[in-house]
């Protein structure tokens, strides 16, 4: 380890674990808290938008990907993959407000890069702890790079799993925490979750998984007293909760879980997509979370719960969003966002949701209105599958060729 | 998080080199520094292994101006496929700085004895710096060892056959593309193209497709629960011998020929619609003289294959996708006659999508070339 990587992995390391602020960063799958909720903007996003208007910048995408774009310090992190096996990975960087490309990095893939048409290799979302990135990938390829593009090392985690596969492809994006990268790689091959030493990229521990096709990303409770910070992590039958550190099981609740929407960590609340919709309460001190609420009749499509100002969305398979009390599941309002499939989460700023479609339509929700919907548009020739980025009065959304940038203008 | 607080002597010697670096300057020895960061790099491997040493090396490749990319390149030859990540990044971070020696580069390319990848990044630099070389290069490399190149190349070819009006040449400019191309996606709209020319490409010839087969099952499969049970076919493959399969059923080896398009061999039609079922597949592939093979499959269920008794493919997924030369490996043929055998595993899933049983299989060189039919007999 350089002694410019130690220091910066070093400072990042005491940086989150302090709980300092992280400014206006959108580091990770659904923002730097995991709940989609950009809870206090410093500046609104627009109530509405077309490919003129309050799109500051729009710029095209050198390959496909159904990743979401993170923002770290006002700079814009996508990954893509292209090649008829998908089988070439890019990172790529833009300046946040002018959004010139400020660098790319191209890798081969050396693990499994078959998916599903609609999806591609670069489908989890990378993570960020402020002074690296961690993209990941469908084929298993792990990537850090500082924030100027110099690689600090690289993982193919099918070297050590070669039947670590889904041709389908798979999605669950990483998140970093305390220093350990958290990758979830669930399939009918070797399945398993990794934590991986975010300064060094080695393994630190293991968890075998069910032999099965899962699509979720981990979620992360913070410590609290003597308990440990804790991965939570669902499949098909089960919602467990591990150490970060060890990879130890901590604890383990059955039900019927969803393989597709991940789990919101909202305090010391995780909404999980788990018989319908449930809520498990974490305490100080308490290794094991206690049931706060269930509700089998609040079923997650494809988009992840969103938890922003105490309330909880739900976005159902027929893109009706919900919107009720994450205390106790009481539905306060519903409303339609149209019919088309939504693969991406809603993300919510101040007083409005958006929501984009896999037909490329975009929706804006007045959350203060019973979600009624104040603007609606299509854009021309794109397919929205991954979850936009909020940071600094903007709001990032990448399609299957173009990465926008829509603000107050 | 705790760190490894003991270092090989590997590890501190390079260290050492580092330190020193850093306080006489990086350029003076460049020349054998770089050669000890590339070396450094080159023995990652997996679960992190050489990570920590590789980390400190790379923090001074990254530095490296674009004079270094030659050796660069030269260092990915013979590096495993992380390592060759490794050392492109640093390339790349190399070429961010301007002034590429592009000269060196391109004499770099025309070695086709290096690395593909190497030379594949090289083409990649030498197209940036120089789009308008992109397509005289091209011209030359319709049979690279690089298979990125190759793709390329043929692209160019069929760009041109764009501006052509005479049915012949067009045709002729096709088969042409089709006799280069490897790249699958590649050949099948070439294919398509010919189609609509009212060339009809057999497409079964071209890939290779073994279609002659004798079939056994079914064998019990309950749960998913027998992959690993090695039922008669698998210790010899005498074809007149007779079963007594899953619910009793009685059976010997069958002949089947697949007469599909795309060379898929469909064991609801060769045998029946079972579930929770193991078939095996047996044929034959006839060899002029000793050889390496890629046998390439592609298959919507659990699988293993051997060649000449020796397994060389096993998976035991279900109904999570199939694309042609989904499954690589690579295999030894003697001179004469070889055998392959296919077990192809059913689960009990009931949807619609989840009632395939079948697969495709072809053997190649390592450029996937089909090697012909095998000259069944």
């Amino acid at each position: 380890m350089s002694i410019r990587s130690l220091t910066g992995h070093t400072l990042c390391f005491l940086f989150l674990a302090s709980g300092s602020i992280i400014g206006d960063d959108w580091r990770q799958f659904r923002g730097n808290s995991g709940t989609g909720s950009d809870s206090s903007p410093k500046t609104l996003l627009p109530n509405s938008f077309t490919e003129t208007t309050n799109l500051t910048w729009k710029v095209d995408l050198p390959a496909k990907g159904v990743s979401s774009p993170i923002v770290v310090k006002d700079r814009v992190f996508v990954t893509a993959s292209s090649g008829a096996i998908q089988d070439r990975i890019y990172v790529l960087c833009f300046d946040g407000p002018s959004g010139k490309q400020l660098w790319k990095r191209e890798y081969w893939a050396t693990g499994r890069g078959y998916c599903h048409p609609t999806s591609a290799n670069a489908a989890p979302t990378p993570a960020s702890d402020g002074e690296f990135i961690y993209a990941f990938y469908s084929s298993n390829d792990l990537v850090c790079l500082d924030l100027d593009g110099n690689l600090q090392w690289f993982r193919g985690l099918t070297f050590d799993y070669p039947k670590a596969a889904n041709d389908v492809g798979m999605s669950s994006s990483p998140i970093v925490s305390n220093g350990v990268i958290i990758c979830q790689v669930e399939n009918q091959g070797d399945s398993f979750v990794a934590g991986i030493e975010a300064a060094t990229g080695k393994s630190l521990w293991k968890v075998d998984r069910t032999r099965d096709s899962n699509w979720a990303s981990p979620a992360v409770v913070k410590a609290d007293g003597s308990r440990p910070a804790t991965v939570i992590l669902t499949d098909r039958a089960s919602v467990i909760g591990v150490n970060i550190l060890t990879g130890e099981q901590l604890w383990k609740f059955q039900g019927r879980a969803s393989s597709v929407p991940s789990t919101t960590v909202f305090g010391d609340i995780a909404v999980v997509s788990m018989d319908g919709t449930t809520a498990l309460r974490f305490s100080a001190d308490s290794k094991v979370p206690t049931q706060l609420w269930s509700n089998k009749s609040l079923l997650s499509g494809n988009a992840s719960p969103v938890v922003h100002n105490g309330d909880l969305y739900i976005m159902n398979s027929s893109g009706v969003v919900s919107c009720n009390d994450v205390q106790t599941g009481a539905k306060k309002w519903q409303a339609r966002t149209g019919r088309a499939k939504h693969w991406a989460t809603p993300v919510a700023s101040g007083n409005l949701m958006f929501a984009f479609d896999q037909g490329g339509s975009a929706r804006v929700l007045n959350l203060n209105d019973k979600g009624k919907t104040v603007h609606t548009y299509q854009f021309q020739d794109q397919s929205f599958l991954g979850t936009p980025a909020i940071s600094n009065g903007a709001l990032y959304i990448r399609s299957n060729s173009h990465l926008f940038r829509i603000s107050q203008q | 998080m705790k760190r490894k607080k003991t270092a090989s002597c590997s590890q501190l010697l390079l260290m050492c080199v580092i330190g020193c670096m850093i306080l006489t300057g990086a350029k003076e020895t460049q020349g054998v520094d770089l050669k000890t960061w590339i070396e450094t790099v080159k023995r990652v491997g997996p679960e992190g292994k050489g990570h920590e040493a590789a980390i400190q090396a790379m923090s001074m490749l990254s530095k490296q101006p674009a004079d270094s990319i030659p050796q660069l390149l030269e260092g990915m030859n013979g590096a495993n496929r992380l390592a060759v990540n490794w050392l492109r990044s640093a390339v790349e971070s190399a070429a961010d700085k301007g002034n590429l020696p592009l000269a060196e580069i391109k004499s770099f390319l025309e070695k086709k004895d290096n690395s593909p990848f190497a030379r594949r990044l090289a083409f990649e630099l030498i197209v940036a710096a120089s789009p308008e070389q992109k397509k005289a290069m091209l011209l030359e490399m319709l049979d690279d060892p690089s298979l990125e190149i190759r793709r390329d190349a043929v692209e160019l070819e069929l760009s041109k056959i764009k501006a052509l009006t005479k049915q012949s040449e067009k045709i002729a400019g096709y088969r042409k593309a089709l006799s280069h191309s490897r790249e699958i996606a590649q050949i099948k709209l070439i294919a398509d193209a010919l189609s609509e020319l009212g060339e009809k490409v057999n497409q079964v010839k071209h890939f290779g497709m073994i279609m002659q087969w004798h079939v056994a099952g079914p064998f019990e499969n309950k749960n998913q629960a027998k992959f690993n049970q090695a039922y008669p076919p698998e210790e010899n493959q005498d074809l007149k011998q007779t079963f007594t399969g899953m619910d009793g059923i009685q059976f010997g080896w069958k002949q089947y020929q697949s007469s599909d398009e795309e060379g898929i061999v469909d064991l609801n039609k060769a045998l029946a619609n079972h579930k929770g079922a193991i078939a095996y597949a047996y044929s034959d592939f006839y060899c002029d003289n000793p050889r390496q093979i890629d046998v390439r499959l592609a298959c919507i269920n659990a699988n293993k294959v051997w060649i000449n008794g020796k397994l060389v493919i096993s998976n035991d997924v279900y109904h999570a996708g199939m694309n042609l030369d989904q499954y690589i490996a690579k295999a030894s043929l003697k001179k004469g006659a070889n055998t392959i055998l296919i077990k192809v595993c059913q689960n009990e899933q009931t949807e619609s999508w989840a009632q395939r049983w079948q697969f495709q299989i072809r053997v190649t060189d390592d450029t996937g070339k089909a090697l012909g039919d095998g000259k069944q007999k």
